[in-house]
């Protein structure tokens, strides 16, 4: 058999919760496998970022266990630190800073710190050299950021909502750099994301929270290809076996649902003509559907 | 930890500038008067005001949210606030020192050294403080801290004036042996301000530790 | 090689990718020896995940039209005659498959289409 992945995880997080005022993280569970992509979807407030804080020590948790590279992430030693890159959402840089002073300072915190390839991925970004961040545009604050986490030799890329302010061409010219990062099979991306489109375009798995619990953690192929859509009036919608049943949208004409285990779904009721559907459109379905059920 | 220290001493460059322009002009003040008494607590407390800055800064940016995704400990960054504050704090009592023998050099005071003692206490000072203030700054964030930072600078001086003019006015009566210990205390007084000095400051760096231990992001 | 695949056609991209090479290799396209593009390479390009060409690969491996090996790569096996006709087989069943479907739908016997097919084999001789 081809051998593409080291079968090891870059990530694995165990019953994770966290407990605050007015959100739980309950008992979340996945694991992101050495080698790929793993895009993390889920609407605004759902708990990824909550979940990163948590598999990036930066918050307490209530239970569950995390690993990073191997380690507890509680006590990620400092060399395994510097193969992680990071880009959390918005800019964490101090304003009156300019990048030949954040080239000076992150050389002072990395020890892998590689000023070409930073300087590198500036001019490749268009960012402006002689400039404070104070006028650097949100895109280009991203930018910046993205270049410090590409700059330090990490094997591991965690990334918040990095794409979200960046205009269509730039963040496909991102979306090919993590392709390129992906060449070598010891890097890993954790992706999360709201824009479901990057995630469909280069993600291996998918994993889908929504109010503080995993719905869904799986391979991208089987999640396209094993789920569907059928149109059937609402009445023969009652009738389908549950099992394969996802969730449903009834409107005025009739109902759409979205299947499970198409193969089998297809063997047993093969009146129905089944539609290909989107990570976006399962999604849907399964916050806003299962509501309806 | 050291990439902190920098982090910091880049962001602060900007004063150069405006302190130079103060330098000069409580420097040619200094010169005009024939007095170096106040420049040396000035421009102790100048220096020692940027540490604060640095908070302030950091808190804007949300920096230490990031600097922990980083080859960097929690003890890293406390340990790099309490070294900068003491680096600060150091050069801004030396550089006071100079600038003041500098200025007696030229206006021919008899003790061209009168000045050096007023930096360190001043700069005594300022630490003693700094080790209250930063477990606060640690725990509340450098904003709601600042309400601190005054009742910390005005009770020492609201306790000193109460007691002075209670002990003037005859309503308290310092005890011989009172007196005795402040005597004998006098003689040492030097080696007495650093040991409270290493004391305070290390309970200081303890309860900075823990509550940055505790801290979520 | 020229690899060309659809994100609105129902066949998962995997198959478009094992359908296309098996087809470059029985043509003589890609010649036995041939050294094939990197999982991750071909990921990279076509833009879409290496568990899909992974999956491809494997597919290819298991049906015999390339082999692997580790720390060098995946290349295209001597075309196997059994494995192609197995294969050409294949393709034949689905498009009658199609042929029978459409002749039950519009009412035509077996016998008509048994017709039909020897004047097309007659016509192409």
């Amino acid at each position: 058999m081809a051998e593409v992945f080291s079968g090891k995880d870059a990530i694995v997080v165990q019953d994770l919760t966290k407990r605050y005022d007015n959100f739980t993280l309950n008992k979340i569970s996945f694991h992101v496998p050495m080698g790929t992509i793993m895009g993390f979807v889920g609407e605004n407030g759902a708990g990824k970022t909550t979940t990163i804080k948590a598999i990036l020590g930066l918050i307490h948790t209530d239970g569950g266990k995390i690993s990073v590279l191997g380690s507890d992430s509680r006590d990620v030693p400092k060399e395994k630190k510097a193969w992680i890159g990071v880009v959390l959402d918005g800019s964490n840089l101090h304003e009156n800073l300019n990048l030949r002073d954040i080239n000076f300072i992150m050389k002072r915190i990395y020890p892998s710190w590689e000023e070409a390839t930073f300087f590198a991925y500036v001019k490749k970004f268009n960012l402006p050299d002689n400039k404070n961040i104070k006028e650097f545009s949100r895109g280009m604050k991203m930018k910046l950021s993205i270049a410090i986490a590409l700059s330090h030799g990490a094997k591991l890329l965690i990334l918040d909502e990095a794409t979200s302010g960046l205009d269509p061409m730039v963040r496909d010219e991102i979306l090919d750099i993590f392709l390129e990062f992906i060449q070598d099979e010891e890097h890993t991306i954790l992706l999360s994301s709201h824009i479901i489109s990057d995630i469909e375009k280069i993600a291996d798995y998918v994993t889908f929270i929504h109010k503080g619990s995993i719905v869904f953690s799986e391979n991208k192929d089987d999640l396209i290809y094993q789920h569907g859509v059928i149109h059937c009036r609402k009445e023969e919608a009652r009738q389908i076996d549950p099992s394969y049943i996802v969730g449903i949208r009834e409107n005025s004409y009739g109902a759409e649902v979205l299947i499970q285990n198409k193969d089998a779904f297809q063997r047993r009721y093969r009146q129905y003509q089944i539609e290909r559907t989107s990570i976006e459109e399962i999604m849907l379905f399964v916050s806003r559907g299962k509501e309806r059920m | 930890m050291y990439g902190l220290i920098w982090k910091d001493i880049i962001n602060l460059k900007r004063y150069i500038k405006i302190f130079a322009v103060f330098f000069l002009v409580y420097g040619f003040m200094a010169f005009a008067q024939k007095d170096i008494s106040f420049i040396t607590g000035i421009f102790t407390l100048m220096f020692a005001i940027l540490t604060m800055s640095t908070y302030s800064y950091d808190e804007m940016s949300q920096w230490d949210v990031y600097a922990l995704t980083m080859p960097i400990t929690r003890k890293d960054i406390v340990r790099g606030k309490y070294m900068l504050m003491l680096l600060l704090v150091l050069f801004g009592s030396i550089f006071s020192a100079v600038f003041a023998i500098l200025i007696n050099a030229v206006i021919g005071s008899e003790n061209i050294f009168a000045g050096i003692g007023a930096s360190f206490i001043g700069a005594a000072v300022v630490i003693l403080f700094y080790s209250i203030l930063l477990p606060f700054i640690t725990k509340l964030g450098i904003e709601k801290a600042r309400i601190i930072l005054f009742v910390v600078c005005m009770v020492p001086f609201v306790i000193v004036i109460f007691i002075k003019k209670a002990v003037n006015t005859g309503v308290v009566r310092v005890p011989d042996q009172m007196l005795q210990f402040c005597e004998t205390a006098h003689q040492y007084q030097y080696l007495l301000m650093l040991v409270v000095l290493v004391v305070c400051l290390s309970i200081s760096y303890f309860i900075s530790l823990q509550i940055y231990h505790k801290k979520e992001f | 090689m020229n690899i060309l695949i659809s994100n609105s056609s129902d066949k998962p991209i995997y198959e478009q990718i094992t359908t296309q090479i098996k087809q470059m290799i029985i043509s003589g396209e890609l010649e036995a020896g041939c050294l094939l593009p990197s999982m991750r390479m071909l990921a990279k390009e076509l833009r879409i995940s290496v568990i899909t060409t992974k999956r491809a690969y494997d597919d290819l491996e298991r049906d015999g039209f390339i082999y692997t090996v580790i720390g060098k790569g995946s290349f295209v096996a001597e075309k196997n005659m059994e494995f192609i006709r197995e294969e050409q087989l294949k393709i034949v069943e689905e498009y009658l498959g199609k042929a029978a479907a459409g002749a039950k739908a519009g009412g035509i016997s077996l016998e008509e289409m048994q017709e039909i097919l020897q004047i097309i084999y007659e016509e192409e001789r």
